[in-house]
C-alpha cells in the first residue's frame, strides 16, 4: 500500500508544521519590521540636527560625526545621500567636506571593491552625488562591473561628477556582454552637457555604428550647433537608416536651417517611412519657406504617420505653412484629411477667420 | 459492482496525483517568484527612477482606456492616470457607446473640444468612430466616442489605432494606477529596448481600500468574503504565478487591466482578436507566435511592483459570469493556437506553457468537478477508506492552503501593503475559507465556460456593477444608487 496511514499522518503533520511556521514567520516579520522602521526613523531624527549644525559650524561638530557608532554612521550616510541632490552652493560644499573629513568618501572608494553589489552600487552613488573628481577612474572601472545595477549606478555617478573625459568610456560601455543600458548612458552624458560635445562629434564621425547613432541623438539634445556639418554629412552618407533617423532628429532639435536641403532629400518617396516620419517633424522644427512645398507634398504620403507628421509640421512652421494647410483642407482626399486633422488638433480653424470679426 | 469500485478507486488515484502535480507546479512557480522578489527588494534602494523620468529619450506611452458605462469611476481613474509620473504620455479614453454619463463627466471636467482625426485603420475594428475630443484644459487627454460593438477588444483596438507613441499601455477604466506604475512598468523597455516587447504589471483588489482623488491612500482588505478571497487569489495566481512564469520566460497572460506593449508588435499581431473572450491572453499568445515564427529574440516580462488597483466582483453572479468568460476565452485561445501546442518550433511556449494551460487550466475544472463527484461515489460504495479520504483532502485542500499562506507570507515579507493586523488576520481567514466552497464553485463556473465554448453558446462579455471607489479622506462614500451598470455585450 503506497498510502500507508503513517505516510498520510506524516504528510499531515508536515503540512501543519509548514502552515504554523509560515504564520509565525509572517507575524514576527510584521512585528519586527514595524520596530525596525520606527528605530531607523528615530535615528535619522536624532542625527539631522547634528548634521545641520556641522554644516553651519564644521569645526565644532565634525568630531562628533566622526565618532558615530556603525548604525548611526550608516544613517548619516543615508541622510547625506538624501540631502545632496537638494543642496547647492556652500551648503553642498560643506556637506561634501564633512563626508571627506569623516573619511566616508574614502570608505566609499574602498567599497567600490566590495563583494556585495548593493554596497558597490551605494558607494558609486555616494561618490557621484558628492561629485568626487578623484573617484572617476573607479567609476569608469565599475562601468564593466559584473552586476547591471552597479554599472547603471556608476554611469549615473559619472554623469553627476561631470568630467567630459568619461564620455568615451560611457559610450564604449554600450557594447559588449556587460553593457550599460542606453538610457543610463545618455542621461549621464546629458548631465555632462556641452563639455561632452567635442568627444561626441569625434565619435559621430569615427565610432562604431551604434555609438554614432547615440552620439547623433545626444548632439541634438545638447543642441550642439557645431555638430551640424557632421550630422548633415551623416545624412548624406550611406550610414544606414538608424543613423539617418537619429541625425535627422538631431538636426530638427538643433534647428539648423543649413540642413534643410539634406533633410528634404530624406523625404523622397523611395526613403523608408520611419526616416520620412522623423524628417517631416525635423523640418517643421527648423521651419523656413524652403521646407513648405516638400512638406505639403509629403501630406499626400500613403503612410499614415508620415502624412500626419508632415501636416503637423506645417502647423509648427506657422504663417505660410498654416495658409497652405488651410488651402489643402478644402480639398478632398488624404492630403485634405491630414490638413484638417493638423489644423483641428492645433485648435486652428480650417478657414481663416476675418480679422475684423465680421461674420 | 467490483468493476465499478475498481474504476472509481482508480479514478480517485488519478485525481489525487493530478492535484499533487498541479499544486507542486504552483509551489515551484511561487518559489521562483519569491526568489525574484527577494532579488528585487534587495535592490530597491539602488534602483533609480529619477533618471528615467528626466531622460528625454525615455519612450513615450499612449495609455488606452476602454470605457463602457463607467460614470462611477471614470473621473477618479482619468485623474489618476493624468497624475502619473512619466516624462511623456497621452491618455486615450475610448467610450464604447456608453449610455450613462461617462462622456458628459469627462467633457465637463476637462473642457473637451471635438477635433478631426484621421483613423489609420492599422488594426481591425468594428464600431465606427463617431468623434474624437481633446482636453482644452491642456492635459494630454484624448476621448474617442464610438459605436458600441459589444466587445472590449474593439474598443482597445480603436485606441491602439489612434495612439501616437511607440508604447501602448492598456488600462481598464475601473483601474487605478499608482503614480510610479508607468515608470516601473516601462523600465524593462528602457533597460532592454531591443528585446522587451511586452510588460505586465500586478493587479490588486481595490475593494475596501481608501481611494482619494484617484489614489489608493490606504490599502485595506475588502469587507465581504468574496472580494477578500479574490484578494488572496490575485496574490497567489496573478502576482506570484505570473512572476514565476515570467522567470521561465513563459508568460502567457498579461492582464487587460494593466499591460504595456510595443505598438509596432501589436500592429504586426493585428491587434486584439475581436472574437476572443480572453483577448488579453490571446494577444500575448499571438505575439509569442508571431515573434517565434520570425525567429526574433524577445522578452515578455512581468514586474511585481507597479501596482494597478481594480475593483473585483462582489456578488456570486458577477464573479461566475467573469470566470465563465475567462474559461471560455482560454478554450478559444487554445483552439485557435492548437498548432503551437507541443510544437518544438515555439520553444518552451509550445512545449511547456501551452500544454500546462491545456492540461491544468482548461481541463483542471473537469478533473476537479468530476473528481469530487466520483470521490463522493467512492465513499458511498466503500471503495476508499478513511486514510485515502484524508490523503485526498490533504492533496486538494491542505496543499492549496499552504500555497495561499505562502503567497500571504511573501506579500507580508516583500510588499507589506496591508498595514493593519486585522487585514492580515482576514487574509489568513480568507485563505482557509477559499478552500471550503469557493474553489469548488470556481471549478464549476470554469467548467460551465468550457461547456459554453464546446456547445457554441452565444458569446457574452458579461455585466459588472461598478460600486465606485471608497473614500474616507473627504468623508464620502459612493452611494449604492451611484453605481453604474456595465453591460458590455
Amino acid at each position: 500500500m503506497i498510502l500507508s496511514p503513517t505516510l498520510i499522518t506524516d504528510a499531515g503533520v508536515v503540512m501543519l508544521v509548514v502552515l504554523v511556521v509560515l504564520g509565525f514567520a509572517t507575524t514576527v516579520s510584521k512585528t519586527f519590521r514595524a520596530r525596525h522602521d520606527h528605530r531607523a526613523l528615530l535615528r535619522v531624527r536624532k542625527l539631522r540636527p547634528f548634521v545641520l549644525a556641522a554644516m553651519e559650524h564644521p569645526a565644532d561638530n565634525v568630531a562628533t560625526l566622526s565618532q558615530l557608532p556603525r548604525k548611526e554612521r550608516d544613517a548619516f550616510v543615508a541622510l547625506a545621500r538624501g540631502l545632496l541632490p537638494h543642496l547647492r552652493g556652500v551648503d553642498r560644499e560643506r556637506l561634501v567636506q564633512i563626508l571627506e573629513t569623516t573619511r566616508l568618501i574614502d570608505a566609499a572608494l574602498r567599497q567600490t571593491h566590495s563583494r556585495s553589489p548593493i554596497r558597490r552600487a551605494r558607494a558609486a552613488e555616494l561618490l557621484g552625488l558628492a561629485g568626487v573628481a578623484r573617484s572617476q577612474p573607479e567609476l569608469v572601472r565599475l562601468l564593466r562591473d559584473r552586476d547591471r545595477d552597479v554599472r547603471r549606478t556608476a554611469a549615473r555617478a559619472l554623469g553627476i561628477v561631470g568630467d567630459p573625459r568619461s564620455v568615451r568610456a560611457l559610450l564604449d560601455s554600450l557594447d559588449g556582454p556587460r553593457a550599460v543600458p542606453v538610457n543610463a548612458v545618455t542621461m549621464a552624458i546629458l548631465r555632462i552637457g556641452a563639455p561632452a560635445t567635442t568627444e561626441l562629434r569625434s565619435l559621430l564621425l569615427h565610432g562604431p555604428p551604434a555609438t554614432r547613432a547615440v552620439a547623433a541623438e545626444l548632439l541634438g539634445l545638447i543642441g550642439s550647433t557645431g555638430a551640424v556639418p557632421g550630422l548633415v554629412g551623416v545624412l548624406e552618407s550611406d550610414a544606414g537608416i538608424e543613423l539617418h533617423i537619429r541625425a535627422a532628429r538631431a538636426l530638427g532639435r538643433i534647428g539648423a536651417p543649413q540642413a534643410t536641403a539634406a533633410l528634404a532629400a530624406c523625404l523622397a518617396p523611395d526613403q523608408p517611412a520611419p526616416l520620412r516620419a522623423v524628417t517631416a517633424r525635423a523640418l517643421g522644427d527648423i521651419g523656413g519657406v524652403r521646407a513648405l512645398s516638400v512638406l505639403l507634398t509629403t501630406t499626400r504620403s500613403p503612410e499614415h504617420v508620415v502624412a500626419s507628421n508632415a501636416a503637423r509640421a506645417l502647423v509648427t512652421v506657422g504663417g505660410e505653412g498654416i495658409t497652405m494647410l488651410r488651402h489643402a483642407a478644402t480639398q478632398p482626399g488624404r492630403a485634405g484629411a491630414y490638413a484638417r486633422e493638423a489644423l483641428s488638433v492645433a485648435g486652428l480653424d480650417a478657414v481663416e477667420l476675418d480679422p475684423r470679426g465680421v461674420a | 459492482m467490483g468493476a465499478v469500485r475498481e474504476f472509481v478507486h482508480g479514478f480517485d488515484w488519478f485525481v489525487l496525483v493530478y492535484f499533487l502535480t498541479l499544486n507542486s507546479i504552483y509551489l515551484a512557480l511561487i518559489l521562483l517568484a519569491a526568489y525574484d522578489i527577494a532579488h528585487l527588494i534587495r535592490r530597491e534602494s539602488i534602483v533609480d527612477y529619477d533618471d528615467m523620468f528626466a531622460n528625454p529619450l525615455t519612450p513615450p506611452v499612449s495609455i488606452v482606456v476602454p470605457a463602457y458605462n463607467e460614470e462611477a469611476v471614470i473621473l477618479d481613474s482619468v485623474h489618476a492616470m493624468l497624475a502619473l509620473r512619466y516624462p511623456e504620455f497621452e491618455v486615450i479614453v475610448v467610450d464604447d457607446g456608453s449610455t450613462d454619463g461617462t462622456f458628459d463627466l469627462l467633457a465637463e471636467a476637462f473642457e473637451l473640444r471635438a477635433v478631426e482625426r484621421v483613423i489609420p485603420n492599422m488594426v481591425p475594428t468594428i464600431g465606427r468612430v463617431l468623434s474624437v475630443h481633446v482636453a482644452s484644459s491642456g492635459e494630454p487627454l484624448v476621448v474617442v466616442r464610438k459605436e458600441n460593438a459589444g466587445r472590449r477588444s474593439d474598443t482597445v483596438n480603436v485606441g491602439i489605432d489612434l495612439a501616437r507613441y511607440p508604447l501602448v499601455c492598456m488600462v481598464d477604466a475601473d483601474s487605478i494606477l499608482e503614480d510610479t506604475a508607468l515608470l516601473r512598468a516601462a523600465k524593462p523597455f528602457v533597460d532592454d529596448p531591443q528585446r522587451v516587447v511586452a510588460v505586465g504589471g500586478v493587479i490588486r483588489t481595490a475593494n475596501g481600500s481608501d481611494v482619494y482623488r484617484g489614489r489608493v491612500e490606504d490599502a485595506r482588505m475588502p469587507k465581504g468574503w468574496l472580494p477578500r478571497i479574490q484578494t488572496v487569489e490575485y496574490l497567489r495566481s496573478f502576482l506570484l504565478g505570473r512572476l514565476g512564469w515570467s522567470r521561465l520566460q513563459g508568460l502567457l497572460i498579461i492582464s487587460g487591466a494593466f499591460g504595456i506593449f510595443r505598438r509596432d508588435v501589436v500592429i504586426a499581431a493585428r491587434g486584439l482578436d475581436l472574437e476572443s473572450l480572453g483577448e488579453d491572453a490571446e494577444l500575448v499568445t499571438t505575439v509569442h507566435e508571431y515573434l517565434r515564427r520570425a525567429r526574433r529574440d524577445y522578452r515578455i516580462v512581468f514586474v511585481p511592483e507597479p501596482v494597478c488597483w481594480t475593483e473585483v466582483p462582489e456578488t456570486l453572479s458577477q464573479l461566475g459570469s467573469q470566470r465563465r468568460r475567462w474559461s471560455r476565452g482560454l478554450a478559444q485561445l487554445l483552439r485557435k493556437h492548437r498548432r503551437m501546442i507541443g510544437n518544438p518550433r515555439y520553444g518552451r511556449i509550445g512545449l511547456v506553457v501551452l500544454p500546462y494551460y491545456l492540461a491544468f487550466e482548461l481541463l483542471g475544472p473537469v478533473v476537479e468537478v468530476v473528481g469530487l463527484g466520483v470521490f463522493g461515489m467512492s465513499i458511498a460504495l466503500g471503495a476508499v477508506g478513511g486514510w485515502f479520504a484524508l490523503a485526498f483532502a490533504a492533496a486538494a485542500i491542505g496543499y492549496g492552503l499552504i500555497l495561499s499562506v505562502c503567497a500571504l507570507a511573501i506579500e507580508e515579507f516583500a510588499f507589506h501593503r496591508y498595514r493593519r493586523w486585522t487585514d492580515l488576520q482576514r487574509a489568513f481567514a480568507a485563505a482557509i475559507v477559499e478552500n471550503l466552497g469557493y474553489r469548488q464553485m470556481h471549478a464549476w463556473w470554469r467548467l460551465q465556460g468550457l461547456m459554453d465554448e464546446i456547445v457554441g453558446r452565444r458569446a457574452s462579455w458579461g455585466t459588472m456593477t461598478r460600486q465606485g471607489f471608497t473614500s474616507s479622506s473627504n468623508g464620502t462614500e459612493a452611494a449604492p444608487d451611484a453605481a453604474a451598470e456595465k453591460v458590455s455585450a
